[in-house]
């Protein structure tokens, strides 16, 4: 056999090396774990009839607590600006290099003003319904992060979060 | 503009399936990087925690297969990576038998002469023949992926085939 012979036989040889194995045990139940994936409490609780339950508020911190660091920045900001719902007019749109920003912390803050304020509404269903405006607040936030930044995977997480905690079944699809 | 799709794929039943489906793929780069099962399971578990990660903003635009290849390569090299700098502290050998073993179990049709040569390549090469001829990167991409020029991934192939004919001769 010439040199050219063994090239080509050890060619053939690596060409029909397999390209698949089987690990000797299930690694799904580690890596489930390990992404966080614990039994999804929401769809455990469901109704029957496959109705969303009521009763949102408690496991909210869970679901969304990812997502509200969003507006975390808002908190000192509105510590700063006071309570927002006195303001009977809009704040003027802030000027300078850091408007933007400044506009975007202005309107977290109102929103996490009045998201604290929904432990003291009257009533349950009150309450309810003010969760489910904060999440489709949440999620019309998170899906623009994701438009503006479409290769960070820390925004795709916080819309994929806001979206598991709403029930959307499919995900939402981002447009650019 | 130009219109730009990611579709968040937001069920664990999915990714559940996604990883069924890909998990014999990526065992067995991770095995042949690793050289060992446990070092492999690692490497299995990393590559799909950072799928995981990133599928939010995988945009489409390559098959899914594709990228959790790239993505299962890269976690495979940044294990060798950092094993190479340990090893250069501790000296630790690879278990060839225990090796041998594994790939015969995992892949019942491997050659596993040929497995053990190369195993037994010095990691430059080895590396270069992995990500080639089973992994299947031209050879621009290997020079890319390991920060170096394409003739040296070319030199190292010559001499990873010259090891190999005389592993196996």
């Amino acid at each position: 056999m010439n040199e050219r012979d063994r090239e080509r036989e050890l060619e053939a040889r690596l060409a029909r090396a397999p390209r698949e194995a089987e690990p000797a045990r299930d690694l799904w139940p580690e890596l489930a774990r390990a992404i966080g994936a614990e039994p999804a409490v929401a769809r455990e609780s469901a109704t029957a009839d496959g109705a969303r339950p009521r009763g949102l508020v408690p496991r909210l911190p869970l679901q969304i607590a990812a997502a509200l660091a969003l507006f975390a920045g808002g908190i000192l900001v509105g510590q700063r600006w006071g309570e927002p719902s006195r303001a009977e007019t809009p704040a003027p749109r802030p000027d300078g290099p850091l408007a933007a920003a400044t506009e975007v912390q202005r309107a977290g803050s109102a929103y996490v003003s009045a998201l604290s304020r929904l432990d003291e509404s009257a009533g349950a269903m009150e309450r309810d319904q003010g969760v489910d405006a904060a999440l489709s607040t949440l999620q019309g936030a998170a899906y623009e992060l994701v438009r503006l930044r479409p290769d960070d995977p820390q925004a795709g997480r916080i819309l994929y979060t806001v979206s598991e905690a709403r029930g959307d079944g499919e995900g939402p699809t981002v447009r650019f | 503009m130009a219109e730009r799709t990611v579709r968040l794929h937001d069920r664990r039943g999915e990714f559940e399936s996604i990883y069924r489906e890909h998990h014999r793929r990526v065992y067995a780069i991770a095995l042949r990087f690793a050289r060992d099962p446990e070092g492999a399971d690692e490497i299995v578990q990393d590559a799909f925690v950072r799928a995981w990660r990133s599928l939010p903003s995988f945009n489409g635009n390559s098959r899914l297969s594709t990228w959790l290849h790239s993505v299962a390569v890269n976690a495979a090299l940044d294990r060798v990576r950092k094993r190479s700098r340990a090893e250069s502290r501790i000296d630790r050998d690879v278990d060839l038998d225990r090796y041998a073993s594994e790939v015969g179990r995992a892949m019942p049709t491997a050659d596993i002469d040929l497995e053990r040569a190369v195993a037994t390549l010095p990691d430059g090469a080895r590396e270069v023949v992995l990500l080639h001829y089973f992994e299947g990167f031209p050879c621009a991409e290997i020079a890319e992926r390991l920060g170096v020029v394409e003739g040296t991934v070319k030199s190292q192939l010559h001499r990873a085939r010259q090891l190999l004919k005389e592993a196996l001769a």
